[in-house]
C-alpha cells in the first residue's frame, strides 16, 4: 500500500474518537531503575501499550539525550520538548520499593513540584512506607503494596485520561454536527440535577 | 507561549483526521529531511494545500523547519516523532515505507 492510501485509512481510522483519544495521549512513566524496578517500570509500559491500546507510552530512558544529565535535568528537557506540541501529557511517577535510595526520583519530585504545568500532568504511585522527600506530598499519590497493584493504578489512571479526552472531542464533534446541520444538541436540560 | 491542552486537543484532531496533512506529515517521515519542492512531486498535490498542511503540522510541532525559520526543508519535531513511531504500531504496513527503526531522535 503507498503512502496516498495508507494516509486516507489513517485519517479515516482517526475518526473514531476513542482511537483519537489513546493515541493524542503521551504516558510518561518515571520513577525509580534501581533493582528490580527497572523491570516493574518496562512491564508496565508494555502492557499499557498493548491491553489499554495507548501507543505513546515512553519511560524516561526510552528517549535519549546528545549529552549525559542528570536525571531531574533530563525530565525538564523532554518536558520541555513535550509541551512544545499538539498531545496531552500523562505523567506517572513511580516509587517501587527501592526507591528509597534513589537519588534520581527524589530530584525529579522536587523539581516537578516546583513546575506548576508539570505538577498538573503528575500522578505519583508510591509503595507503602517508602521515604520520599516531603515534595512528594503535594501530589495526587496512591499507596499500592505491590507491584501488581502499581500496574492497575497506572493502567486506571490511564484510562480515566483517555475518557477524559474522548469525552471533550465528543462534545466539540457534537457541537460542530449542530452548527453545521442548523441544530444544536443541548447538552444540559432545564431541571437537570448537575452534582 | 504553548496552547491549552483544549487547543491542543482540537488541533491533534484537526490534523489526524486530514488526509493531505497525514499524507505531507508520512512524506516528511520517509525522507527525514525534504525540501517543499520535493513534497510536491511526492504527494502529487497542490502546493497551496502543502502550505495549509505544513502550516497546521508546524504549530503541533509534527514538523519544524530545517535548520532556520525561514527555510523550505522541513523534517520531524519532537511530537511528530513519537507519533510516527506511534502509528507503526498501530499501522505495521507502514514499516515497510518507514522502516522498522525508532524516528524518535536523542534531544
Amino acid at each position: 500500500m503507498d503512502l496516498q492510501n495508507l494516509s486516507e485509512m489513517i485519517a479515516q481510522g482517526f475518526e473514531d474518537v476513542d482511537r483519537l483519544a489513546r493515541n493524542m495521549l503521551k504516558v510518561f512513566i518515571c520513577g525509580s531503575h534501581i533493582d528490580g524496578d527497572d523491570k516493574d517500570l518496562e512491564n508496565a509500559r508494555d502492557e499499557i501499550k498493548n491491553e489499554l491500546k495507548v501507543p505513546g507510552v515512553f519511560l524516561m530512558r526510552d528517549i535519549e539525550t546528545k549529552q549525559k544529565l542528570p536525571y531531574n535535568q533530563k525530565f525538564d528537557l523532554v518536558w520541555t520538548h513535550i509541551a512544545k506540541g499538539d498531545n496531552v501529557p500523562l505523567c506517572i511517577m513511580y516509587a517501587g520499593k527501592n526507591a528509597g535510595k534513589s537519588q534520581g526520583l527524589n530530584a525529579e519530585i522536587q523539581a516537578v513540584s516546583t513546575d506548576p504545568e508539570k505538577k498538573a500532568s503528575t500522578h505519583l504511585i508510591r509503595f507503602e512506607g517508602i521515604r520520599l522527600v516531603n515534595h512528594a506530598d503535594e501530589f495526587p499519590s496512591y499507596h499500592v503494596k505491590g507491584v501488581d497493584e502499581f500496574k492497575g493504578t497506572a493502567k486506571r489512571l490511564v484510562e480515566a485520561k483517555v475518557k477524559e479526552i474522548a469525552s471533550y472531542l465528543l462534545r466539540q464533534k457534537e457541537g460542530q454536527k449542530g452548527r453545521e446541520t442548523g441544530k444544536v444538541k443541548t447538552l444540559i436540560n432545564k431541571g437537570d440535577i448537575i452534582s | 507561549m504553548t496552547k491549552n491542552v483544549f487547543s491542543k486537543m482540537q488541533d491533534f484532531a484537526n490534523i489526524a483526521t486530514d488526509r493531505v496533512a497525514i499524507q505531507v506529515f508520512l512524506s516528511v517521515a520517509k525522507h527525514k529531511v525534504i525540501k517543499i519542492g520535493q513534497l510536491e512531486e511526492e504527494t502529487h498535490l497542490p502546493l497551496e494545500s502543502i502550505n495549509v498542511a505544513i502550516e497546521k503540522l508546524e504549530g503541533g510541532n509534527f514538523v519544524e523547519r530545517n535548520p532556520n525559520p525561514a527555510s523550505q526543508k522541513f523534517k520531524l519535531g519532537f511530537n511528530g516523532q513519537m507519533f510516527v513511531d506511534q502509528l507503526k504500531i498501530v499501522y505495521p504496513e507502514l514499516q515497510e515505507q518507514l522502516g522498522k527503526e525508532s524516528h524518535i531522535e536523542p534531544l
